[in-house]
């Protein structure tokens, strides 16, 4: 049997998981490298919620990590039928309301896991207009009317 | 720096919403800045740069630097990676100068360097229609302004967006022509005809010279 690893949430909640599913957290592999994971690892800053969505994502990538080496000698000619499958899979992890994905994404950050922080940086700003932005994130427009204009229309190459 | 006590994106730390960012393409950084100063002020910062370059999410562009055939206008176009065309850099600060020189440095960085004014572009509107191109411009418009050197040099920085006045060089070499290029990220120009070679460390910010 594999090597368990005990997560506590900032609830106090435990939870426990492979040692290869803790591992694709890289602050997480530091800790297991320098053998301080006796007794959890509590995670203050990680709520329950967030913490289990953050395991499911870790398991799922452990997953498919393993089933594509499994069958690397078995692709198809477009090679990447599993990857696609593993792309739709995250599309759907991360329809996840506002509060839970910046959540989300702090626990990426400081649990440092890349795959899930660019998921959850790329699905935050997609598609959104600039009203949406201001009104989904809480930010208070400090333009005049004029100034917002002004901006608008700048003539610079990086902003068209 | 406009810098407030206000985050970036409320509920995240910085580092984290400027990670969020930077994953958003270049060509959408206007519609970005229009959200708020905070955002406008961070987009175009040397720290939203590195984070960019730190990320791996930095853009390639090409520069076309453009000039019409008597001169009369000079600019960039930028085009990405698969082509297309996506404006111009903004416009080039101080008079239209011509004879200048065009150096790239630390990879990033257009300078634009000397070159002399002094032409007075309506005179052309009298020139016979056979009269193009700079030899017959040059000759006409000495006669009421004889072209005047300068010692300017102006950096380009992509990361903010804007044209930097740089220090003079000692000796404004392109009266009549010169050349510039730039070497283990400093800069080189000679004028045609000198001895004397500016060099500009971009690290110190100043000139120095090497006689050749």
């Amino acid at each position: 049997m594999s090597k368990k690893i005990i997560f506590e949430s900032s609830e106090g909640e435990s939870f426990e998981v492979d040692e290869a599913v803790a591992l694709e957290c890289q602050t997480i592999k530091n800790m297991i490298e320098d053998d301080c994971t006796d007794g959890g690892i509590p995670l203050a800053n990680v709520n329950s919620a967030t913490l289990t969505k953050v395991i499911d994502y870790c398991k799922k990538h452990v997953e498919a990590a393993a089933a594509a080496e499994a069958n690397a000698g078995d692709k198809d000619i477009y090679g990447a039928n599993k990857d696609i499958e593993l792309k739709t899979w995250d599309e759907e992890f991360v329809k996840v309301d506002q509060p839970l994905l910046f959540d989300l994404m702090l626990a990426a950050n400081f649990l440092i896991i890349p795959g899930l922080l660019d998921l959850t940086c790329k699905t935050m700003m997609r598609g959104k207009t600039v009203l949406q932005i201001r009104e989904i994130f809480h930010i208070k427009k400090d333009y005049t009317d004029a100034e917002e204009a002004e901006v608008r229309k700048e003539n610079a190459w990086a902003f068209e | 720096m406009e810098e407030s006590s206000t985050s970036i994106i409320p509920g995240l730390t910085d580092d984290v919403a400027a990670l969020c960012l930077s994953r958003i393409p270049r060509s959408n950084f206007r519609v970005l800045s229009q959200v708020c100063r905070r955002w406008k002020t961070f987009l175009r910062s040397e720290h939203f740069a590195a984070v960019r370059k730190l990320t791996g999410t930095m853009e390639e562009f090409m520069c076309v630097f453009m000039k019409s055939i008597r001169g009369r206008k000079v600019y960039w176009e930028v085009f990405e990676s698969s082509g297309n065309n996506l404006g111009q850099i903004p416009p080039f600060p101080g008079p239209l100068k011509r004879g200048f020189c065009v150096a790239v440095i630390g990879g990033e960085k257009i300078l634009f360097i000397g070159g002399y004014t002094g032409m007075k572009y309506w005179d052309f509107s009298r020139i016979p229609p056979i009269a193009s191109g700079d030899i017959n411009e040059f000759s006409l418009s000495t006669k009421r302004n004889p072209p005047l050197a300068s010692a300017d040099v102006y950096e380009f920085n992509p990361a903010t967006n804007s044209w930097r006045k740089l220090a003079d060089m000692n000796i404004p070499p392109f009266p009549i022509g010169g050349f510039a290029f730039s070497f283990k990220s400093k800069l080189y120009a000679v004028a045609n005809g000198s001895t004397t070679m500016n060099i500009y460390d971009p690290k110190t910010e100043t000139w120095e010279e090497l006689d050749l």
